[in-house]
């Protein structure tokens, strides 16, 4: 019980901090605190992931962005999904490769995010255009250069509020 | 050792310690909840009737994370203050300071009255139709923005009514709360406005494609006699938006050979990111498909 508060106000924290970031106009290639911790708590604790509070973030996500329900929530689950199958393999991996992995999730979740389902046809010209590609690999960037940071921040949280160590 | 904390060996019931993750059917659940809810928003477009609520919730975190910003501003003025008045301790007096204060209030409300005054003079007709409120926040992705702005309890509200500012047509309201209502921009792309041109009157639909890009003309025949900078206002067709507001102008005109049509791209007047007022038609026909 004491692990799961402590992951869902370390998810809360970072989606307060994604809001903040909207709110202070920051262009699309904001980083995504959520997503990063998200990976993160998928990578430590998979067991004491709840995919009932992945589905209320993304509702969230869904009516702060403007997306149609349950966009964000396939999204967040998606990357669990990923992370939950192989978090063996992803812990053996050095910071470097693990940069890059962040770097292409982050990258193929805002493609994801670009696809206007509410056009005929999958992928409309119109969404997604050389500035917003531009954007994008700029915010996977960020988001890779941040993993590290999250990755060594979050350990030392879980070491000291929820002790678990594995 | 309980089952639940860790795989048990079915053989030896030793505990292995490997870690178990969340089971395939949870996550077949979990996406098959996600996907009805998808296709339910698709077909029925629910999500723009919660997402008005979903507004009001998160407003108060808007006033949380501006807490501090407004903490920082109030203790800099007060820091500042303090160090004009030991500084003009010798040459001017309490009161006089004080009418400074009081003059460069007076100037912020003057400021504020001219941009509201600017605000009211836009609109063309039916003044009384109008209710003026104020920008809560920008969201929403680049292809997607929304405006969010107040809205009072006994104002009446429609979907589709339009939003107007000083600088021309801003949107129409796409959801509503009890506090905060959510605008469509005319930048968004699924936005689509019947205009006409200023000098050649041709009749079109504009689309947006994104905060900061350029708008484009649809279906515009080769035969059109429209020119670059040309203004387009809103031709008032379908009732969404009243006749007459600036929608941009026309910047570039391109025939393509083997094109049918002329690719046309449109500037946008409005600018959202600059403007703290708006104006929103109460009077506005419901229109959805709009």
């Amino acid at each position: 019980m004491r692990s799961f508060i402590f992951i869902q106000l370390s998810l809360l924290l970072a989606f307060l901090l994604d809001v903040t970031l909207v709110y202070l106009a920051i262009p699309e290639f904001r980083p995504s605190f959520f997503l990063l911790v998200l990976i993160y708590w998928n990578l430590a604790l998979p067991e004491r992931i709840s995919l009932a509070i992945i589905i209320i973030f993304g509702l969230i996500y869904d009516l702060f962005q403007g997306a149609l329900f349950g966009v964000y929530g396939i999204a967040f689950l998606s990357i669990t999904y990923i992370f939950q199958r192989f978090f063996y393999q992803f812990r053996t991996l050095s910071i470097l490769q693990q940069v890059i992995m962040v770097f292409l999730i982050s990258l193929f979740l805002k493609i994801y995010l670009a696809i206007n389902l509410e056009e005929d046809g999958l992928f409309s010209p119109i969404i997604i255009d050389h500035t917003y590609m531009v954007y994008v690999t700029l915010h996977a960037f960020i988001n890779s250069i941040l993993w590290p940071v999250i990755f060594i921040s979050l350990r030392a949280y879980r070491r000291k509020w929820i002790g678990v160590r594995r | 050792m309980s089952r639940d904390d860790h795989k048990v060996s079915n053989i030896s019931s030793d505990a292995i310690f490997a870690v178990r993750p969340i089971g395939p059917l949870s996550f077949i659940a979990a996406f098959t909840f996600c996907f009805i809810l998808l296709f339910l928003d698709l077909k029925n477009n629910i999500s723009d009737s919660y997402r008005g609520y979903g507004h009001d919730l998160l407003n108060p975190i808007f006033k949380i994370i501006d807490l501090p910003r407004m903490v920082f501003e109030k203790s800099k003025l007060r820091f500042k203050e303090k160090n004009e008045i030991l500084e003009e301790l010798e040459e001017r007096n309490k009161t006089i300071k004080e009418l400074e204060v009081a003059s460069l209030q007076l100037q912020e409300i003057q400021k504020i009255n001219e941009e509201l005054g600017f605000t009211w003079d836009s609109v063309l007709n039916k003044k009384e139709n109008y209710f003026l409120t104020k920008k809560v926040q920008i969201s929403g992705n680049s292809f997607n923005p929304l405006l969010v702005l107040e809205t009072f309890k006994n104002i009446q509200l429609s979907k589709g009514s339009a939003v107007i500012s000083k600088q021309g047509i801003v949107g129409r309201v796409s959801s509503f709360g009890s506090k905060t209502l959510e605008v469509m921009l005319v930048q968004d792309s699924k936005s689509f406005i019947p205009i006409k041109t200023s000098i050649t009157d041709y009749h079109a639909i504009v689309q947006g494609a994104g905060i900061e890009r350029e708008g484009k003309l649809i279906n515009v025949k080769k035969t059109a006699n429209i020119k670059i900078g040309e203004k387009i206002l809103t031709s008032g067709v379908a009732g969404v938006f009243p006749y007459g507001y600036v929608v941009g102008i026309i910047s570039e005109i391109e025939d393509l050979p083997d094109d049918k049509y002329l690719k046309v791209k449109v500037l946008f007047s409005s600018n959202p990111k600059n403007i703290d007022f708006f104006l929103v038609n109460q009077d506005s026909k419901k229109s959805k498909n709009f």
